[in-house]
């Protein structure tokens, strides 16, 4: 009688402990798979950053920008993706028509640079280097 | 003698971007920062003499 209420226990527990290492390991990989889908539409907006930054559209390349410092908040953003992004706004910050503004001041000669805000934006900056 | 190079409103926004994201201006090229804050034509020192 008391061996057969051992068995019941030691089933009872063996059942309990089955179920929860199954729910664990569920839980587990449904995590996983909601971390790989939440990654994968973070590198969707990712992409459609960096195609925005690079649009022929002031507004889309506005708009890239700000999508860009919003998506490099993320956890989800990767050092690669850092490096990235900041290779983009570099070259958006420091490239004119004219070429790379790095060429204009001799290295070490930055303080004998100003560098002022063209208030007319950037399609009056255009036509002033079609000038 | 001072050199001056003026730059569109994008590219200030550009490199304020970029030092949001790199983490501050202390973490970008001294170029970029300076793109950041560059003062809109006509509001310079040199421009108030």
């Amino acid at each position: 009688m008391s061996i057969e209420l051992v068995y019941g226990v030691f089933s009872f527990l063996g059942a309990g402990i089955g179920s929860a290492l199954a729910y664990l390991g569920t839980r587990s990989a449904t995590r996983a798979e909601r971390t790989a889908r939440r990654r994968e539409e973070w590198g969707r907006r990712f992409t459609a950053a960096l195609q925005a930054v690079t649009s022929e559209d002031a507004r889309r390349r506005a708009t890239g920008r700000a999508l860009l410092v919003a998506l490099m908040r993320s956890e989800l953003a990767t050092e690669d993706d850092r490096r990235d992004a900041a290779a983009v706004l570099d070259a958006a910050a420091t490239h004119t028509p004219q070429g790379d503004l790095r060429m204009a001041p001799p290295a070490g000669d930055l303080d004998d640079v100003e560098i002022v805000r063209d208030t007319g934006g950037s399609d009056d900056q255009d036509e002033e280097d079609r000038a | 003698m001072t050199r001056t190079i003026s730059v569109t409103d994008e590219q200030v926004e550009s490199a304020r971007a970029l030092i949001e994201i790199l983490g501050g201006p202390d973490k970008v090229d001294p170029l970029i920062a300076k793109i950041a804050s560059a003062e809109p034509r006509g509001t310079t020192k040199r421009d108030r003499g």
